[in-house]
């Protein structure tokens, strides 16, 4: 038996191996696309995903998340939990610079944080610590230049995964980056690059810093060794999808991301551009809205769910790569067990029985979409399909994404079609949609009981409680139906053959260390 | 003549007001929040309205049109509302973008179509003027997206002769970026080419009835010297009118081709400023490409006298 596991580990390694192994050669620029110009330089302030991406190159957090989602240190050596979870000490790594040449201490390490707290910054998660969600940071104390100590209100689940957050960095930034008013004027951080030149609505082109100190480890989504091979790398703004994938197949660029499997199939014809895809954080889902007359009632909820056939439209829309996921959080999260599987499944007969409960009379129901995202309107029209079959009719509302988004953060709708930025953890996930009405029409449940199992999960720290948790709310999302997720994102990219080494992960961000040009 | 265009510039001011006013008015008729924008899905949802407080979207419509004009009329645009970014600076920038590529297409456009428009007038019904004019109409009605594409295709891809994406400024360094400006040069003359040929055609067709040019002919001029002193002067005045709005419609945004080329010009900031519902940008960019119309068309109507001396201001 012994032996068999042996050599099963030794095939999985050899499987897991590098297929290319020769060494990393170093120098040379490569150009990764994005689909729009970035918003600033200053961490979480004005941000969308591409502005995150830019600036996980140039900035680190004391933590980053790994490839299994698992939060590691990076600035940090290590960090310890007081007794009652409510202090946490971060030793800072010895040897770490900031791109003006200044060692990282705690003193920068408190700067920074104080400047993310502080109201006038205009930082956007704030909110995650300073209670309104619960939990507060009430002190930060550097007792020494390499020691961090974090002070909160109360015991935290989600600290460390908030703190690790790709959206909301929690960059350490050099003082230097503001001017006497505290104005933002450069990013000076310790990532392994940093700023050359943006070159606005056209390019943002950034430099390796040599004298970038790597944390231990092995490359491993944000966290571990961030070496950069690299001379260079240039993010091209590419508004145009067709524009970019000619680019991938010129040559002009050599990282293409969130290629639809359309894309997918024209690349695969181009001998010089691999593609590869994974289960992404991001979430697609049709949203019920229950202050509607018709949605508020739960059969009528309940008549949908059971008139959607949720895995073959899962395997439609991704061509075959991925499954329902009921929930709203990855399938390879550690809470993702037998209960987190168990779904809807097509039931005609269950339709009719629950249409007559709802007493429905027949009028179509309306379901909003957009284009921005065209999984959005992929899966409406198949979804307006499935209900056509079960009697249910309907009608599509194919909106502009600004007047989609609007529409749902005003609740203006009856279905919809709409999806969820990645977030890395289930009460993060839960609390998109689960939220006292009065503070917004846009959250789609309000039940006192789940929000209070939600405020237990979000300060425990066991697993095992915090599963027990996650286990009673999906039940209950199950039998209530507040709103149906359909299936996790996938993430994809085309990559020019000649860049060796980049990979994705599940939060999709393009990274350009640990690659490398081929001659 | 000075006074003339002092009048114009001065008929111009209600022109400009009336365009801020339906430009502020009508943005924000159109569904959709630049505060949801901003907020996304990762934000506290229930800051919405602080956003839209900050964002002075919060006061009534006429208010904050009075904050806006008050501020225009001191030469302030204001800033971005979803990048902060000053909204005169920006436009400049990309104004420059775009003007590059703008006068070099319609520089050549005009070399190529008033000459060949002359030649189809003056062989007119014969085979010559058959092949230019269903080619003209031809290269007239591709879309120029897809004119734009094709060349990428082949030029970019196939061949690899030219670049697909990226732009370098002619004044930063002038053969690197005129490789980057041919693809979109020879896609914006193939749209506008058309338009101006025809209007060339008619015109001379026009004037070689005229009885000066039977009299010129009849002095024993050659057909070259007929047409290249006395069609073009009296033919041109009616295709510089054409010129003048095809340069003010290209600089107010030549949107497909920016996008398709991956140029950062006026066009695509004004696509991304709508999509984003970006107002203060969206109001800027119109009220600029409102005073680039009006000076456009006051250059052309004092460019006049040079080609029909009738014309006198």
């Amino acid at each position: 038996m012994f032996h068999l596991r042996l050599l099963i580990a030794l095939l999985i390694g050899l499987a897991a191996a590098p297929i290319n192994a020769d060494p990393p050669r170093m120098g040379g620029t490569a150009k990764v696309v994005l689909g729009s110009d970035i918003l600033g330089t200053q961490p979480g302030v004005a941000r969308d995903a591409g502005t995150d991406t830019v600036l996980h190159h140039i900035f680190e957090s004391l933590v980053a998340y790994d490839d299994n989602l698992d939060v590691q240190p990076l600035l940090a050596e290590r960090w310890d939990i007081s007794d009652d979870g409510k202090a946490y000490t971060f030793t800072l790594r010895d040897g770490v610079t900031f791109h003006n040449g200044a060692p990282v201490t705690s003193a920068e390490v408190r700067w920074s944080w104080d400047r993310w707290l502080d109201p006038n910054t205009g930082w956007e998660c704030t909110y995650w610590y300073d209670g309104t969600e619960g939990l507060k940071i009430e002190s930060i104390d550097t007792p020494d230049p390499s020691t961090v100590v974090f002070h909160l209100n109360k015991s935290s689940g989600l600290f460390l995964a908030q703190m690790a957050n790709f959206q909301c960095l929690t960059a350490i930034v050099h003082p230097d980056s503001v001017d006497a008013d505290g104005q933002w004027v450069k990013p000076i951080g310790t990532g392994p690059f940093q700023l050359g030149e943006w070159n606005k609505g056209l390019s943002i082109t950034l430099e390796k810093y040599p004298d970038y100190v790597p944390a231990a480890g092995e490359k491993s989504g944000f966290a571990g060794a961030r070496i950069a091979y690299l001379d260079g790398v240039e993010f091209v703004i590419v508004p145009e999808v067709a524009t970019a994938i000619a680019g991938l197949r010129s040559g002009d660029v050599h990282v293409v991301t969130d290629l639809n499997p359309t894309n997918e199939a024209e690349l695969k014809a181009s001998s010089n551009v691999e593609v590869m895809n994974g289960p992404g954080l991001e979430w697609m889902t049709l949203l019920l809205n229950i202050h509607d007359p018709v949605m508020q009632d739960k059969n009528m909820r309940l008549a949908i769910a059971h008139a959607i056939d949720f895995e073959g439209l899962a395997r439609a829309v991704t061509h075959g790569k991925l499954g329902y996921n009921p929930t709203s959080y990855s399938s390879r999260s550690i809470y993702y067990g037998d209960v987190q599987a168990t779904g809807y499944t097509r039931d005609l007969d269950k339709v009719t029985s629950y249409l007559v409960a709802a007493n429905y009379d027949g009028d179509p129901l309306k379901i909003q979409t957009s284009r921005r995202y065209d999984v959005f309107y992929q899966n409406a029209v198949i979804i307006q399909s499935m209900l056509r079959e079960a009697g249910i009719p309907s009608e599509l509302e194919v909106l502009e994404w600004p007047a989609h988004l609007d529409n749902y953060f005003n609740g203006k709708f009856q279905l919809s079609s709409f999806g969820y930025s990645a977030r890395t953890d289930p009460v993060m996930n839960y609390w998109s949609v689960v939220g006292p009405f009065e503070e917004s029409p846009a959250y789609q449940w309000h039940d006192k009981e789940v929000y209070g199992m939600l405020g237990d999960a979000a300060i425990k720290v066991d697993q095992a409680k915090r599963q027990q948790l996650f286990d009673a709310i999906h039940t209950k999302m199950i039998e209530e139906a507040p709103t149906l997720n359909l299936y996790e994102s996938i993430n994809s990219a085309g990559v020019n053959t000649a860049l060796k080494g980049y990979e994705t992960w599940p939060a999709a961000k393009p990274r350009l260390w640990g690659v490398w040009l081929e001659k | 003549m000075l006074k003339y265009a002092f009048i114009r510039v001065l008929a111009a001011i209600p022109t400009l007001f009336l365009v801020t006013i339906l430009v502020f008015f009508f943005i924000r008729l159109v569904p959709g929040d630049p505060a949801a924008m901003l907020v996304g899905d990762i934000q506290n949802i229930g800051r919405l309205e602080e956003v839209r407080s900050s964002l002075g979207l919060d006061r009534t419509i006429p208010e904050q049109f009075v904050i806006w004009i008050g501020r225009v009329v001191q030469g302030d645009l204001g800033v971005s509302m979803i990048n902060k970014a000053p909204v005169l600076e920006t436009i400049l920038q990309r104004f420059a973008v775009t003007a590059q590529v703008v006068f070099i297409s319609v520089l050549l456009t005009t070399l190529i179509a008033v000459p060949a428009g002359m030649i189809a007038a003056w062989k007119q019904n014969k085979p010559a003027d058959n092949v230019i004019v269903i080619t003209s109409i031809g290269v007239m009605s591709i879309p120029s997206f897809w004119i734009g594409l094709t060349l990428i295709l082949i030029f970019g891809i196939k061949l690899g002769w030219l670049p697909s994406i990226g732009y370098v400024s002619l004044f930063e360094d002038f053969s690197a970026g005129a490789v980057y400006l041919i693809m979109p040069v020879i896609a914006l003359v193939m749209g506008e080419l058309g338009g101006v040929l025809r209007m060339t055609r008619a015109s001379t067709i026009e004037v070689m009835r005229r009885d000066y040019i039977t009299h010129a002919r009849a002095k024993g001029l050659s057909e070259g010297a007929v047409l290249a002193r006395h069609a073009f002067p009296n033919a041109f005045a009616p295709t510089l009118t054409v010129i003048g709005m095809v340069i003010g419609a290209l600089l107010g945004g030549a949107a497909v081709i920016e996008t398709v080329f991956t140029l950062p010009g006026l066009g695509r900031l004004t696509i991304e400023a709508i999509s984003s519902r970006d107002y203060s940008m969206v109001q800027g960019i119109l009220l600029v490409v409102a005073v680039i119309y009006v000076l456009i068309n006051l250059i052309t109507d004092l460019l006049y006298p040079l080609f029909d001396p009738r014309m006198n201001f």
